[in-house]
């Protein structure tokens, strides 16, 4: 019987996957055989050769990129986040008051090589990429592409936390809040078949990225997002994104989709509202995504794998859990609910690039890129969430590190500014 | 020579990007071209001109990156403040050029959306917009077939196209044109079986157009038709689970639900883990619904055409059973069937013998 479409394509790759996943586990099984348990730090996962490519390779873009990156001129602040997270989860951040990119105190791989000594002092001091984050916030609230362009609540999170990463007692100093809370009201959808939805910029178009980017921004600042927006009606437009399979679409009857159901769920999530919406159907869709032969998760049934799920799969099914749990007594949690050894040995095995270049990658046969660095490694921590320290871990609801969060939140309320 | 040289921009002096002073960070080293386009467009987004060669220029910067927002709508108050029926159709030509370029672009399809709702009206307030565009009805005129064709010559070089998909959705819903649509899905499914998206799109149709007498046994035995190309095939589990709990068989009559359900929880001989698990998600998910727990309001599950099969407890036993054979025969998922199987044996206890 000939194979489908679908079929050829994903024999294709399941031949490169499987090659790949036996050599790598068969070098594995050569050295001493200790694989990581889940008490490890994340970053016991690679060794120090491993840690310095990825690191070079997000830094090779954090000054200056070729002119090919003209493409995603309006999406500078996302260049900033991806970068800066994934240096973060790295274990490299302007630590503190410090102005210049360090290995955070905790790096288990210090001291660093020469070559990325090097590297780490070319990079823009702090006070230069706060600068830039700046030049794109607009007047009229929220943070465009770039400079003089319209605001856009995607690049708006992305601004927000990438100050939230680069932190520091004056990273959110900038944002105009009156101006960024009335920006974001403003995009809410007020009348006929999309009340309660989000524009993602004046003019654009309306979808479920624009709610999880808006409530994620509220939860950042430290603003109550009840005060500035119809919460009820963004939670039914939220519901009528469920599809019969349990997950959600970027609109009502819309195909369900990794992102979008990350989308959906971490907007409910920071509503307080997930219990509104079908979560047993949204287990059974989200724990079909991971793909038995790859370990990895694609984003809509009977698609190809792709790493940047890691994150939005991942994550989904941590909240699914947690929430889960405290609806039912669940009793002893042992692992994740999804396949972590399978997720680490796709993303490990699959995904990275060897040092010399750094940088992981959608799939094989894919280049890596910033985007693809950042959420695999946001995926891969999750697999190292139990018990980690908050510099660890990735919060599950706005993709910044816990302890960045943890602290700008507390300075929000000494300067009584927080409102949650 | 760079458009700013150019005679006809002589009036506009550049007005250059306001990069933060200090070190670049993620800085474009953008080319001549490109640099010198936004000049001129900064300059003129400014002073608001809305002209003909303001859209021009527009087109130079989207060719040369099509995500450019800020452009693509200070495109469209250009083409608002135009009003040209001319320059509207235009934009077909222009968009079909762009997605060339890169069909993977929520800026475009938001467009084209704009450029439809301008180019076939569907409500009285765009029919009264539309009544106000300059210019006389042309010969290549905008219709919806043109419109529906397009996107289905977008499925030839990708038959999973999200925002085509989407956007032949909002089509259909906004017309009512619903004819060719279920017939559409067929020679998507029978090109691919494993194309979700057609799966996904039949199920909203379906569930647009309601199910009629008969119809229900017919959606079914399609459904497992397209199983003979491979039983490994989630997309028809999840679409078959779908028309019996999530919306069409509230429509279906009774007999043929009961008939349907009957007949699926039969063993099958030679199916792998997915039928497996398509078989317990069917008897928990009936499990449920018999002992009013899901679904509670809907006379459907009180009916004597469901007092053949077994009681819930029995059927949400099964279930657990076959989850326990998952948990090793589809090991990448244990952890999601032990979270199932924990939540199943705490409603079991619910449950009366």
């Amino acid at each position: 019987m000939a194979l489908t479409p679908t079929e050829f394509e994903t024999s294709s790759l399941r031949k490169k996957v499987v090659a790949l996943l036996d050599e790598g586990r068969a070098l594995r099984r050569g050295d001493d055989g200790s694989t990581a348990t889940s008490t490890d730090s994340f970053l016991s996962c690679f060794d120090k050769a491993e840690v310095e490519g990825h690191a070079r390779f997000l830094l090779s873009g954090l000054s200056l990129l070729k002119p090919g990156f003209r493409s995603l001129d309006a999406s500078r602040p996302w260049l900033l986040f991806w970068i800066v997270h994934g240096l973060s989860l790295l274990g490299i951040e302007y630590e503190g008051t410090g102005e210049n990119l360090t290995p955070a105190s905790w790096y288990p791989f210090s001291p660093v090589t020469e070559e990325l000594a090097r590297t780490l002092g070319g990079a823009p001091s702090k006070t230069s990429c706060l600068g830039f984050v700046a030049s794109c916030q607009n007047s009229s609230g929220g943070y465009g592409g770039g400079p003089q362009q319209l605001s856009h609540v995607a690049t708006t999170y992305a601004a927000v936390a990438a100050l939230v990463v680069v932190g520091g007692r004056d990273a959110l100093e900038q944002v105009d809040r009156e101006a960024l809370a009335s920006f974001l009201g403003r995009m809410q959808v007020k009348h006929g078949k999309r009340k309660g939805a989000f524009t993602v910029h004046v003019g654009g178009e309306v979808d479920m990225r624009a709610c999880y980017l808006v409530m994620a921004v509220f939860r950042m600042v430290g603003l109550d997002p009840a005060t500035f927006l119809d919460l009820d009606a963004m939670v039914e437009y939220i519901r009528s994104c469920q599809t019969y399979e349990g997950g959600f679409g970027g609109e009502p009857g819309n195909e369900a989709h990794g992102g979008y159901s990350y989308c959906a769920f971490a907007a409910l999530a920071l509503a307080g509202r997930h219990g509104e919406v079908d979560i047993y159907q949204l287990l059974e869709w989200a724990s079909g995504r991971q793909q038995s032969v790859e370990g990895g998760f694609n984003g809509r049934t009977n698609k190809l794998v792709d790493s940047c799920y890691s994150w939005w799969q991942g994550a989904l099914l941590c909240l699914i859990e947690e929430h889960l749990c405290q609806e039912i007594d669940l009793g002893e949690r042992e692992d994740t609910v999804f396949h972590s050894g399978a997720l680490q040995d796709w993303i490990l095995l699959c995904c990275q690039l060897p040092p010399k270049s750094g940088g992981l990658r959608d799939k094989p046969g894919a280049s890596p890129d910033y985007y693809h660095t950042c959420y695999a490694l946001s995926g891969l921590s999750l697999c190292y969430r139990r018990g980690a320290m908050p510099h660890n871990r990735t919060d599950l609801l706005c993709n910044v590190r816990e302890d960045k969060l943890l602290a700008l939140d507390e300075r929000l309320r000494r300067e009584h500014k927080h409102t949650r | 020579m760079l458009l700013s040289a150019q005679p006809e921009w002589a009036d506009v002096t550049p007005t250059p990007q306001l990069e933060a002073p200090g070190e670049p960070v993620v800085r474009i080293r953008y080319d001549e071209d490109y640099e010198d386009a936004m000049g001129l467009l900064r300059s003129l987004m400014a002073k608001q001109e809305l002209s003909d060669r303001a859209l021009h220029l527009t087109s130079v910067v989207i060719f040369m990156n099509s995500a450019h927002l800020t452009v693509w709508e200070y495109r469209r108050c250009i083409l608002r403040a135009l009003n040209s029926k001319a320059r509207w159709l235009a934009e077909l030509e222009f968009m079909h050029e762009v997605n060339e370029l890169n069909t993977k672009n929520y800026q475009l399809w938001n467009h084209r959306r704009a450029v439809v709702e301008v180019l076939l009206p569907s409500d009285t307030e765009e029919r009264r917009r539309a009544s106000l565009l300059k210019g006389e009805t042309l010969e290549s005129e905008h219709t919806l077939d043109k419109e529906l064709e397009h996107i289905e010559e977008v499925f030839e070089s990708d038959a999973k196209h999200y925002h085509a998909w989407a956007h032949r959705q909002w089509v259909t819903e906004r017309h009512g044109c619903w004819k060719r649509e279920l017939a559409l899905t067929e020679e998507m499914i029978e090109r691919d079986p494993h194309n979700n998206s057609a799966w996904n799109y039949r199920f909203y149709v379906i569930q647009s157009c309601g199910v009629s007498s008969g119809s229900l046994q017919a959606h079914v035995a399609h459904a497992i038709g397209a199983l003979e190309r491979g039983l490994d095939n989630e997309a028809v589990y999840a679409f078959l689970l779908g028309l019996l709990f999530r919306g069409p068989h509230r429509k279906a009559p009774q007999e043929d639900v009961a008939a349907v359900i009957q007949g699926l929880l039969t063993e099958r001989q030679g199916g792998g883990a997915r039928w497996v698990s398509f078989q317990a998600t069917l008897s928990y998910s009936l499990a449920l619904r018999l002992a009013g727990l899901e679904d509670g309001n809907l006379m459907l599950w009180t009916s004597p055409a469901f007092s053949s099969l077994p009681c819930p407890k029995a059927l949400a036993q099964s279930a657990v059973k076959k989850w326990e054979w998952l948990k090793m025969a589809d090991g990448v998922r244990k952890g999601a069937y032990e979270l199932k199987i924990k939540i199943a044996l705490s409603t079991i206890r619910t449950l009366p013998e």
